[in-house]
């Protein structure tokens, strides 16, 4: 075809009525799958957001261990063993807990989640922890996540004014002395960093000895899965030796697997899908039954089917675009928003971007495929 | 060769050949007992450059035998020859490549809302990819103008008249130039004065360009522009 005159965007847009309820449509299906898939994927990041930033090659969890925040403790001795292994650097028991902390502010209990590790080393690559770790050698002290939700008191700010912040954590006095970056996720609304001393003192149901996890760090150049294997069989079943992608993925299988939260999202996306689905299809099959005596008649001068599909599907094909492009700005809008209301990590990614775009095609052309099926309806030998 | 000659020899060469060529054609909706038989051996030949009209009550089988010749139903018993081509036992392709070159004028315009006058005459042309684009233009455009819609190129079907949706209609029958025009009741919908006009503008442009012409109608206002009447009862040919 040498020339192309656009008679499915003439049709579309035709009635401009019409035309507009089809782009709402779409683009109502997309905000939803924004918003979904935003939300699966900051549940994702903010669940694994510690775990891939462990300054470990190898990390020691009990195999029972479900996920950070739902960890069994083990005996430090098993960690204990590992640096008889010569391309073993360095080892660093880690505890976790969940406890009350008292707003100082407003003397409201919230659950916080604490972090303890042992002092010699930074435990992770988080933003202001390597800043402030060497702080919490005192007794007593700790160092506060900036991205915690506002309930936990605006420490931040009064720490910017210089003032002195004290809470009671655990029904302890804790003193605030710096600020790190980690952010709430789905399990946790807030988090403190501590050493091992700091975190017995304020859990004192804990023993000593008993961690949560271990992180070990090997020699520049060793063969991180060789040297897993190695100590693996050193110290036995009762704990396991991740990698630190492992652990990651750990982390990750419990919200895929275990927690609905990952099956509710999925299906919301879904449910955007069907929507837009239905509406294109709505609004191509009135648009087709409408003009049948027409097609009808473009097949009796010699028309083909395959031509009149075209132009279903090329309608099929503008609507994906007009819908999606306005979706764009307006996931934008509603990440910001959404983003300042729950410190999730919702971020527009080009990924993202990619994959609705893609979805929105593909639900337009399944809507289109449907609607044609009409077009058979069309009988030449009617139109006289 | 004197100009006589040559009408002579022009008419042997055209006379021997028909557009149309029925012979026992016979034709029946329906199966089973439900069966209802429309067509009874019907014989039907036309000429190069003829105009036939085609009368006869409302189910007397002119508009199933015109749609049969258009190509668009298909033939179960009979020989029919339309422009050269065998249409009893054609498959689907075979009947759409005749209909390609059938200008078709419906009781019922059927133009594309959504198209101006000039697009949905330039739209035939999408069958014709091998003409370019700055021709297909200047067709549309000659052909509204030759049926007198040359001011109204840009107008949507929704603002123009019965009559001038009409003569777009002959303008998208005629522009790609076929070989045959068939016409169902195209004066029905009309006025007698827009009636009258569109088949003159029927019958001049069908003399122009030497294309015969096979109409049916009901509308005894018409029948002078007629080389040949032809009269249908209950499914036969009766003169």
């Amino acid at each position: 075809m040498k020339f192309r005159a656009p008679i499915a965007w003439s049709q579309l847009s035709h009635g401009r009525i019409k035309l507009l309820l089809a782009i709402a449509g779409v683009l109502f299906a997309d905000v939803l799958m924004w918003m979904q898939l935003g939300f699966l994927d900051a549940m994702f990041e903010s669940a694994t957001f510690v775990p891939q930033r462990v300054s470990a090659d190898l990390v020691m969890i009990h195999p029972q261990s479900q996920a950070l925040f739902r960890m069994t403790q083990f005996s430090q001795r098993a960690l204990h063993r590992v640096p008889a292994h010569p391309q073993v650097e360095s080892i660093q028991a880690g505890y976790v807990g969940i406890c009350d902390w008292r707003n100082p502010w407003t003397q409201r209990d919230r659950q916080i989640f604490v972090y303890g590790f042992e002092p010699f080393r930074v435990p992770m690559d988080v933003p202001g922890l390597a800043e402030g770790w060497g702080q919490l050698r005192n007794p007593d002290v700790c160092l506060f996540d900036k991205k915690s939700r506002i309930e936990f008191g605006d420490v931040p700010k009064a720490l910017a004014e210089g003032r002195e912040v004290q809470a009671e954590l655990n029904r302890r006095k804790m003193h605030v002395v710096g600020l790190v970056e980690i952010g709430a996720s789905f399990a946790v609304d807030g988090n403190l960093m501590t050493t091992d001393t700091n975190f017995l003192r304020t859990f004192p149901e804990r023993k000593s000895g008993w961690i949560d996890f271990g992180l070990i760090r090997l020699k520049p150049g060793a063969d991180i899965v060789k040297v897993q294997k190695e100590l693996q069989a050193t110290v036995g079943k009762e704990v396991s030796l991740l990698t630190r992608q492992e652990f990651v993925d750990f982390e990750k299988a419990y919200w895929q697997k275990n927690a609905p939260i990952g099956f509710i999202f999925t299906m919301g996306t879904a449910i955007g899908f069907l929507v837009g689905f239905v509406v294109v299809y709505q609004i191509l099959h009135t648009d087709v039954a409408n003009h049948l005596p027409q097609y009808a008649t473009l097949k009796a001068i010699g028309f083909t089917d395959g031509f009149l599909w075209r132009i279903v599907l090329q309608e099929s094909f503008i609507l994906a675009i007009l819908g999606y492009l306005p979706s764009v700005l307006f996931a934008f809008g509603m990440y910001k928003v959404a983003a300042d209301a729950t410190h999730l990590p919702l971020k527009l990614t080009a990924f993202r971007a990619v994959l609705i775009l893609l979805m929105t095609v593909t639900m337009c052309f399944f809507s289109g495929s449907v609607a044609v099926r009409k077009l058979r309806s069309a009988d030449p030998a009617d139109v006289f | 060769m004197s100009t006589e000659a040559i009408a002579e020899t022009f008419d042997k060469e055209t006379t021997t050949q028909p557009v149309i060529a029925a012979s026992g054609l016979c034709f029946s909706y329906g199966t089973g007992e439900l069966t209802k038989q429309i067509l009874f051996d019907v014989d039907l030949n036309i000429m190069p450059g003829e105009i036939v009209l085609l009368t006869g009550h409302s189910g007397s089988g002119k508009t199933t035998l015109l749609t049969l010749i258009g190509g668009l139903r298909t033939l179960k018993q009979g020989r029919l020859e339309v422009l050269g081509r065998r249409l009893d036992g054609a498959d689907k392709d075979a009947l759409v490549q005749v209909r390609r070159q059938i200008g078709f004028i419906f009781q019922a315009h059927n133009l594309l809302d959504f198209l101006t006058a000039r697009a949905n005459v330039e739209l035939v042309f999408r069958m014709h990819p091998e003409v370019r684009r700055a021709e297909v233009q200047r067709r549309a455009a000659e052909m509204l103008t030759a049926v007198g819609l040359g001011q109204r190129l840009d107008y949507y079907p929704s603002s123009m008249s019965g009559g001038q949706m009409q003569r777009v209609a002959i303008a998208r029958a005629l522009v790609a130039e076929p070989k045959l025009i068939l016409a169902d009741e195209p004066t029905a919908a009309l006025d007698s004065k827009s009636g009258r006009d569109v088949v003159n503008i029927l019958q001049r442009l069908a003399r122009e360009h030497h294309i015969p012409i096979l109409m049916v109608t009901h509308d005894d206002r018409v029948l002078d522009i007629a080389d040949r009447i032809v009269h249908m009862e209950d499914g036969r040919i009766v003169s």
